[in-house]
């Protein structure tokens, strides 16, 4: 589990980028931390994964500060960073330098990963493509078998089929063990495999939510024409019509929209929240 | 991969294999320039190095032959050279994020990464410097046996390697606290505390020895004289190891700057932020 309290932490002293902070992150989930450009979430997960240090406040990964860098939790957490590192030199080489320092890496599913993203393993990595190069990183990170696997925008560079491969692999290996948070402005890459929602917005969290609350709490209906209905919090523009979403009321949403939903944190959060406070209430 | 030891000897590995083209580079053209300066010390371009070093009118260096030269003030000076460089990348990998946050985030504690750094670059580079160069001068003593060279037990062999490493802990710090150009800040800052040394010793010698005689009237010198005035204390303190010792300037500081540049540096690495 990741607690952070009251997380204060900023680039320069005149401006915090956080400003008491505050998130628990559950394992067993994948968590879909969404934000702004610049809104923070790259740096949340270097604070995370104790690259940077936090001003005031503290974190917590699996009870320890992660600020130590000590070796029994670095060995259970790995940042996929969005700009990847890959040395020049083959895959196999580079397995055979920095695996031994993950015991639980696993060389058989590192292989199964490369296979299924189509790449060899003897590949040289600085020959490869940029969305090769993060497939065969991805693989690396998924073979480590950390409890926290962090990756900043996974799905940057990567082509359509490639982005179906990281999905269908993602979905497999989480357990009730791990936390797996993915920082990503593609929403649409990974709507179908997020199970809570977290947004970042001025410093602070400004929503996190399962999909399931979300399903229990907002209803997204798609429509022909744009309405002024009073009970509709927030509608947009899509391909074929309006997404409209509105206090579900009982009614259960199968597969809420989170692009939309994230347009509409972002424009009406203030009614987003009453939708979930009243349910709470009932 | 349990042990404090096993971990810094395969990041030590590893930073010989993804440092190999610069090792090897920095080696090759440091044996180059050696062995050119062996069998050409008379071109004009190592007659120009050697007037621009002051080693033209070295007593030392008037009274013993070339090969003196070679063994005793060249070898010194490209061994530190070579070393500086070297030094002075140890933690490129710190400086673009991407890389950083990987070198980071490894399984292996703050001390066995700094560790590691420390015996590759203060201990490892040099020691296989010296290394080539006993093959070398042992080769070249066979061919020429006029020649002079430092023996594997040569006291002055070690004195120059001693003081290579500690000018090495000097500039593991630089390396770290500077992003860019560590190698000349380094530098800056080892003559500015030299400077202040040489100073306070003039000082002192003012105030404890009235036997010794200084040109000095008394007024504050201008630039070029303030340079003289110091560094003509340092001559003092060190005039009779210069007279059998052209190498390596000493300074009786280095031992105490290099142990607590060690302990900086060590300070400074662990607050690294990707």
């Amino acid at each position: 589990m990741i607690q952070i309290s009251d997380l204060c932490f900023g680039y320069n002293l005149k401006k915090d980028l956080f400003s008491n902070l505050n998130l628990d992150i559950h394992p067993g989930q994948i968590h879909g931390l969404l934000g702004l450009n610049g809104a923070g979430k790259s740096s949340l997960l270097h604070l995370i994964q104790g690259l940077r240090f936090c001003d005031t406040g503290s974190i917590s990964v699996f009870g320890q500060n992660p600020q130590s860098r000590s070796v029994p939790l670095l060995r259970e957490s790995f940042l996929l960073a969005e700009e990847i590192y890959a040395p020049n030199m083959s895959m196999k080489k580079f397995v055979d330098r920095f695996a031994p320092f993950y015991p639980k890496f696993s060389l058989e599913s590192f292989l199964k990963f490369l296979n299924e993203f189509e790449l060899a393993h003897n590949s040289h990595l600085a020959k490869l493509s940029m969305g090769q190069k993060k497939k065969a990183l991805i693989a690396f990170g998924l073979a480590t078998n950390t409890n926290l696997l962090m990756m900043d925008e996974p799905t940057n560079g990567l082509d359509i089929p490639s982005k179906k491969q990281f999905r269908k692999i993602l979905a497999h290996i989480i357990n009730e063990n791990r936390i797996y948070i993915i920082s990503t402005h593609q929403i649409r890459d990974l709507h179908s495999l997020i199970d809570n929602v977290i947004v970042i917005n001025d410093g602070k969290i400004i929503f996190n939510h399962t999909i399931n609350d979300i399903c229990k709490n907002l209803h997204f209906s798609l429509a022909p024409q744009e309405s002024n209905h009073s009970n509709i919090i927030y509608q947009e523009r899509v391909p074929g019509g309006y997404l409209k979403i509105k206090n579900a009321n009982g009614r259960t949403s199968f597969e809420p929209d989170l692009e939309v939903l994230f347009n509409a944190i972002m424009t009406v959060n203030d009614s987003i929240k009453h939708a979930f406070q009243q349910h709470s209430n009932l | 991969m349990n042990s404090f030891l096993s971990r810094v000897n395969l990041l030590i590995l590893n930073e010989i294999r993804l440092k190999s083209t610069i090792y090897l580079l920095l080696v090759a053209i440091s044996f180059i320039f050696l062995v050119f300066n062996f069998w050409g010390s008379d071109s004009p371009l190592f007659q120009t190095l050697d007037t621009l070093f002051s080693l033209q009118n070295s007593n030392f260096i008037q009274q013993n032959n070339a090969a003196h030269k070679f063994h005793l003030v060249w070898f010194p000076r490209v061994l530190i050279i070579s070393s500086s460089i070297f030094t002075s990348l140890s933690f490129t990998e710190y400086h673009p994020n991407n890389i950083a946050n990987f070198h980071l985030s490894l399984p292996a504690t703050k001390m066995e990464k700094w560790v590691s750094k420390v015996i590759l670059s203060v201990i490892i580079f040099p020691l296989v410097f010296v290394v080539l160069y006993q093959l070398f001068a042992l080769t070249s003593y066979k061919w020429n046996t006029d020649l002079v060279r430092l023996g594997i037990s040569d006291p002055y062999l070690w004195k120059y390697f001693k003081d290579t490493i500690f000018l090495q802990c000097v500039i593991m710090l630089a390396a770290i606290a500077y992003k860019k150009y560590s190698i000349f800040k380094a530098i800056l800052a080892l003559a500015v505390v030299y400077v202040l040394y040489n100073f306070i010793e003039l000082v002192s010698f003012k105030i404890f020895r009235e036997d010794i005689a200084f040109v000095w009237n008394g007024n504050i010198p201008g630039i070029t004289s303030l340079v003289d005035f110091i560094d003509q204390a340092g001559y003092l303190i060190n005039s009779s190891f210069l007279e059998s010792h052209a190498g390596i300037q000493p300074n009786k500081l280095l031992p105490y700057i290099a142990l607590i540049s060690l302990y900086l540096s060590y300070l400074k690495y662990t607050e690294i932020e990707s």
